[in-house]
């Protein structure tokens, strides 16, 4: 199907079937969207089509991927796991450790056990074969080993009396189940928070149809239909005008804090806000075709395809086996040396293997990050994924976004000078300035507001694009606007206003003259008002040994002046949108790891391709996606405090692994001299576990730096 | 490919007409071959949004 006459006679001959409410055909996909009743009968549309000479079938259309309800399926399943192998294992201990030590009990311990290494310690061993066959060893290797090693000896133990350390694998193998268990769990709940500050959209769209206006659901909202959009309402989806006027807020799309204006003609997007005209739009793109979806989809590959940073586990775990299976052995060789039996030396060997395998491994990571994590959101901060703990310490460098992170994105009334008094000065520029619509007038007349000025009615309000605004107040002819507006109307403007004009702009904000009745009395200015802790967080990071650097879209000396303002000795200004991942990438090809700030949709793709992307949580729900941390307070602060506390808890992570590494490698030299039994193996087993969870707890007491007066 | 074009394809189509400084597209066609939806949906698929 390709012309456009096919598809309206399609659109046509659907829209005829009982049950149908309105049908499109997009012609470069060759799909139809429909929108149906409870009546319609999908057999019968589609005959209608196929008389047509086409041929047309059901799409069941992208389900958004629910990541949240994947790991938490992960986690129960290993839950389930866990008590499975809890439940086994414990009835083990018990007998070895209290039981007589006669062939039953130690039958009946190999029976309760063999499900626990074989069944549940499956997912390690068939990693360990997996990174054997590559030539590497991780984790997994280590606990299968040590696993195997003790169940395969105390099978054959069974038959010549020496120990056996049934429960020894049978620990192990619970305890590496329990903290996989709980890294499933803190990963679903951190991807479930996320999900949902992604709950954006209009929930329904004001439909304009031959019988009227009627709310539809934005699910059944399809291309063709006209949307009206009252002023404060969201626009539903992507469409383009057809009738009214009125100016967009973008800002979750561009972070551009100033309104677009919209007129006949113009494209809209779904999810941006309509200010104070009417439109009517024709939708279309609905669903996850519109602009905004298509960018999450976009978003969530490139994080998928990232590649993950091998955990510090894995890396030890990867030297440690070959130095074990090294010792063993060494310890078997040594044995046989001294005149040992095979069977002695074997055992020696193997009494190695057994002891070296650290059960307290798969404790290490998750507590420390659960402990981590939870101190984190009680502070504001999300930390998406456990590898951010491990890349947070490295940052060197920290790019912020200027516009929404250092700033909060909103004109207010910064300066006055005039020769009346503030009141009366106000009383007549306000009215005035409220009226114009735009965000500055909007500053000037919050300004009023708090000084405590009543807004009078402003009459022949003419708002002059670039230039300022004139209309009467109280019978008197106000002017605000640029010098060029004034001099252009015959108004004076003494030396001292443009004296005052020029200085203002010196620091970076935006200034006008303002008068009435052919003279101008005074001066305001507006500016962006930069983030009371922004000063604070760039201070923090350098005391922390961090560089700073500031990127925005503003003019060079707009954005010196706030940079110089907040202390961030680099500025990178004038910078496209598209350009803000290109300046973290020429960073990091100069062998910096970056860490970016940002909200808004053009700071997603830097969010991305920095090291550590630290997304403000109340911006734009795509920089939330894409971030690697989520700051839940538009507070610069947190930033310096999530490395910090990053910082931290990898610390802590190194700890516990010399916690669960150590007791079990100072027994390494027992068990080579022969000396190894269950007793001692538990024992190193309970301290260390012990050991790890008491150190991970220490992360509650974490508090951010005294400086930054959180 | 232009307006003129793609219209100018269609069966049934006499002449096309396309005044860009009104932004207006006159078309002469035969309504027994083709219809004025189709001539607006060809518009629309090259990417402009058509009024009245």
């Amino acid at each position: 199907m390709t012309c456009a006459t096919c598809a309206v006679r399609i659109e046509r001959v659907l829209g005829r079937q009982e049950g149908v409410e309105a049908a499109n055909v997009n012609l470069a996909g060759a799909t139809a969207l429909v929108r149906v009743d409870d009546s319609a009968d999908i057999d019968a549309l589609r005959t209608a089509v196929s008389k047509l000479g086409y041929s047309i079938s059901p799409h069941a259309g992208d389900q958004p991927r629910d990541m949240a309800e994947q790991y938490q399926g992960d986690a129960m399943a290993q839950w389930r796991l866990f008590w499975v192998a809890a439940a086994l294992t414990l009835p083990t201990m018990l007998l070895s450790m209290f039981g007589p030590d006669e062939t039953w009990s130690r039958l009946a311990q190999a029976l309760l056990v063999t499900p626990v290494v074989l069944w549940c310690g499956w997912q390690f061993h068939r990693v360990a074969v997996r990174q054997a066959r590559h030539g590497s060893a991780n984790m997994d290797t280590l606990i299968s080993l040590g696993s195997l090693a003790a169940y395969l000896y105390s099978i054959w133990a069974l038959s010549n009396g020496a120990h056996v350390f049934f429960e020894t694998a049978g620990v192990i193998i619970t305890l590496i189940v329990l903290g996989r268990a709980l890294e499933a769990r803190a990963k679903g709940s951190a991807s479930a928070a996320v999900h949902r500050l992604l709950e954006l959209g209009a929930t329904e769209a004001r439909v304009r149809s031959a019988e009227g206006d009627q709310m539809v659901p934005i699910g059944k909202i399809i291309p063709g239909d006209l949307m009206v959009v009252l002023p404060g309402e969201k626009i539903p989806t992507d469409g383009l005008v057809m009738a009214g006027a009125s100016s967009v807020d973008e800002a979750m799309l561009t972070g551009e804090s100033l309104p677009i204006d919209k007129r006949p003609g113009d494209t809209v997007f779904g999810a941006t806000i309509n200010q104070a005209g009417r439109l009517e739009v024709r939708a279309t793109a609905v669903g996850s075709d519109t602009v905004l979806a298509g960018i999450v989809r976009m978003v969530e590959q490139a994080q998928g395809s990232k590649a993950p940073i091998q955990r510090l586990a894995d890396r030890v775990a990867s030297i440690f086996v070959p130095v074990v299976m090294l010792l063993a052995l060494i310890t078997t060789g040594v044995w046989l040396v001294l005149g040992n039996t095979v069977d002695q030396a074997v055992q020696a060997g193997v009494a190695v293997l057994i002891i070296a395998c650290p059960c307290a491994l798969g404790l290490a990571t998750p507590t420390a990050i659960m402990v981590g994590s939870g101190r984190g959101a009680e502070l504001g901060i999300l930390f998406k994924r456990a590898e951010v703990f491990e890349t947070a310490g490295h940052v060197d460098t920290v790019v912020f976004d200027k516009t929404g992170t250092l700033t909060t994105g909103a004109m207010s009334l910064t300066d006055l000078h005039s020769d009346v008094p503030v009141e009366e000065f106000l009383r007549l520029i306000a009215p005035v300035e409220a009226a114009s619509g735009h965000p500055i007038g909007m500053a000037v007349a919050l300004g009023a507001d708090e000084a405590g000025v009543d807004l009078l009615d402003a009459e022949r309000v003419e708002s002059l694009a670039g230039l300022g605004v004139i209309g009467v107040v109280d019978g008197h002819e106000v002017i605000v606007g640029k010098e060029k507006l004034l001099a252009d109307r015959g108004v004076a403007i003494p030396e001292k206003w443009s004296a005052e004009m020029g200085r203002l702009e010196d620091e970076g904000k935006t200034a006008f003259l303002a008068g009435w009745d052919g003279e101008a009395t005074g001066v305001i200015a507006v500016s962006d008002s930069v983030r009371e802790g922004a000063m604070a967080a760039v201070a923090g990071l350098h005391a922390g040994g961090i560089e700073t650097i500031m990127v925005t879209g503003d003019n060079r000396r707009t954005a010196e002046r706030i940079g110089a303002r907040i202390g961030i000795p680099t500025v990178r200004a004038e910078v496209l949108p598209g350009e803000k991942a290109d300046q973290v990438a020429l960073l990091q090809a100069g062998g910096r790891v970056v860490g970016f700030v940002g909200d808004g949709l053009n700071d997603a793709p830097a969010l991305i391709r920095s090291d550590l992307g630290l997304a403000i949580g109340t911006g734009t729900a795509v920089a939330v996606e894409a971030g690697d941390v989520v700051l839940l307070n538009p507070d610069p602060r947190l930033a310096p405090v999530a490395i910090d506390l990053a910082e931290t808890t990898l610390g802590t992570i190194r700890q516990n692994l010399v916690w669960a590494f150590g007791y079990n490698t100072a027994a390494i030299p027992i068990a080579a001299v022969g000396l190894l039994d269950p007793m001692i193996a538990a024992a190193a087993m309970a301290l260390s576990s012990v050991s790890v969870v008491l150190n991970a707890l220490r992360l509650r007491r974490y508090r951010p730096d005294a400086s930054l007066n959180l | 490919m232009s307006i003129e074009d793609a219209v100018g394809a269609l069966d049934g189509v006499e002449t096309v007409d396309v005044a860009i400084a009104d932004a207006t597209v006159r078309v002469t066609f035969d309504d027994e071959r083709v219809e004025l939806a189709s001539i607006k949906r060809t518009i629309e698929e090259q990417g402009y949004a058509v009024f009245g």
